[in-house]
């Protein structure tokens, strides 16, 4: 089950290489022995992932964090 | 007989269930399964789950592991989901079987939600067989609080964590021989974790839950403690 | 230090704070990393309360409390001969890419003129040039992201073509692990350099994202 689709907050965004528009996929985040399962913006041809900024800076921050805490 | 509970409950939160899936407790299924390899029971041997909540444990133990399980809960509200089940109502204080007639009891995030830890931990004893084996699970604390800890406004395994030799000694201490205890903490923290993920913080998922509570002070006085998760098996010895 | 001064000709008059009670910048306890408001409070504080060009003997002290109206010297650089007394260094301290690229300098000095050994070939990504607005510069230091880290991901981008393109405004998005963390840059090609426009990171792991050692 995804937990969640996270595409960028502005922009429309095609891979540089492929050419072609990205597509809702699949992706796992994993750290320090924790999965996360989500949809992330992905380019269907050569698979390449787009880890928006919101996301970054955002849930998966706060759970590093807390993943790290001791 | 129903324990007086004026207390909200966390287990019989729906936001708690849908962190934690239908075990109601940290690591589902992972401490259960990890616990029943280290006992091999013999092909359906008898166990009880005390504090079994919708019976999802229950379930588990006739259809991967082949036991003869069943379920005690003092919730009839959590009782209704196990349709079909072998669950009944009643507390750990006062289990309703007779001596000496269990191979094994599951004691999962309960002792700690529970006013009367020893109470229940006599009375497992005097309804497993010799050699029948008391599976428990719950939190500990890494960090334990001496006098003076305010309980959260809730029934939860927050509130009776104390330092793990202490848990362990009071198993021991009701007659039970501890053959494995082990440290479970990182299913807890993954717990943690997943809450962060879907809720933007543990703060964001106590408000959430408990929106009449003042959520700061649940917060800081669990992170007080630095909770951790234990699993302990221990054996009834023959006399 | 109160000695060492006196003995070159300074007249030295004591803060209102000094002593046990000195409020010092707080970087060698990394304060300004683990608590920056308060850390900027004390500064600022600090700073406020110089009224006279001041000494300082740690060298976090003289970057943070040192700008171009606070005066602030190294105490060493009345001593070592590199500097006349007209000529102090007094101004504002590095930002994190500069300081890093002082020790790298430093290091390469030191490599050629005293230990003689051959300094390690230059990477190809140091040639990448950036751009960026104050605000941007200020963004990547309260998230800890140097220069260097930037160049590394727009060189791979370049390089291996392994970005993505807004339709929108021409901006590029790439991402790469060169360890540990895996850094992104939004950016756009600008004459012979490339305009950083932000910059994010995260230490978790993405399934079919760049690492190093791993190039399309």
């Amino acid at each position: 089950m995804s937990q969640g689709f996270y595409p960028p907050e502005s922009g429309t965004w095609s891979c540089m290489a492929c050419h072609c528009p990205l597509e809702e996929k699949a992706a796992s985040i994993t750290y320090l022995e924790s999965s996360f399962h989500v949809t992330l913006l992905t380019c269907p041809q050569c698979g390449l992932v787009l880890v928006p900024e919101h996301l970054s800076m955002g849930k998966m921050f706060e759970v590093e964090k807390l993943l790290e805490d001791k | 007989m129903i324990t007086p509970c004026p207390l909200p409950s966390l287990y019989a939160h729906e936001g708690v269930q849908v962190e934690t899936g239908p075990t109601i407790r940290p690591g589902g299924f992972v401490l259960t399964d990890r616990a029943l390899d280290l006992c091999r029971f013999a092909p359906k041997s008898l166990i009880l789950d005390v504090g079994c909540g919708h019976g999802a444990t229950v379930h588990r133990l006739h259809s991967h592991w082949n036991l003869t399980g069943m379920g005690m809960d003092p919730s009839p509200g959590m009782l209704t989901h196990g349709k079909g089940l072998p669950l009944i109502q009643g507390t750990g204080e006062v289990l309703p079987v007779a001596d000496a007639r269990l191979d094994g009891i599951l004691c999962e995030c309960v002792l700690g939600a529970t006013p009367d830890t020893t109470r229940i931990l006599k009375e497992c004893f005097r309804i497993l067989k010799p050699g029948g084996r008391m599976i428990v699970t719950d939190i500990y604390a890494r960090n334990p609080l001496q006098n003076g800890q305010t309980p959260l406004p809730m029934t939860c395994c927050f509130n009776g964590a104390r330092a793990l030799a202490d848990h362990v000694r009071t198993i021991g201490q009701q007659g039970f021989t501890p053959l494995h205890v082990e440290d479970h903490s990182r299913l807890l923290r993954d717990l943690a974790a997943h809450i962060v993920w879907n809720h933007g913080s543990l703060a964001g998922f106590w408000a959430a839950m408990f929106p009449a509570l003042d959520t700061t002070c649940i917060l800081s006085s669990i992170a007080a403690i630095k909770p951790g998760l234990f699993l302990c098996v221990a054996r009834k010895e023959f006399p | 230090m109160r000695s060492l001064l006196t003995r070159i000709g300074c007249t030295i008059e004591e803060l209102e704070l000094s002593g046990s009670l000195a409020e010092c910048c707080g970087f060698g306890g990394l304060q300004s990393t683990a608590n920056p408001e308060l850390s900027d409070d004390i500064v600022a504080k600090r700073q406020s309360r110089l009224n006279l060009p001041a000494v300082a003997y740690c060298a976090m002290c003289r970057d943070r409390l040192g700008n171009e109206t606070t005066h602030v010297t190294h105490l060493l650089d009345f001593f070592l001969p590199l500097n006349t007394p007209d000529n102090l260094y007094r101004g504002t301290g590095p930002n994190l890419s500069e300081r890093r690229e002082n020790r790298a300098r430093l290091k390469k000095e030191l490599e050629e003129e005293i230990w003689h050994t051959a300094p390690a070939p230059g990477e190809p990504y140091e040639s990448i040039h950036l751009v960026m607005d104050e605000e941007v510069r200020s963004l990547l230091e309260q998230r800890r992201i140097l220069d260097i880290d930037l160049q590394r991901v727009i060189y791979h981008a370049e390089t291996y073509k392994r970005a993505f393109i807004n339709q929108d405004n021409g901006h590029i998005l790439a991402g790469l692990r060169p360890v540990r963390v895996t850094y992104w840059v939004e950016y756009s090609k600008e004459n012979d350099g490339f305009r950083v426009h932000s910059a994010y990171t995260h230490r978790m792991l993405v399934t079919g994202t760049d690492s190093l050692g791993d190039p399309a």
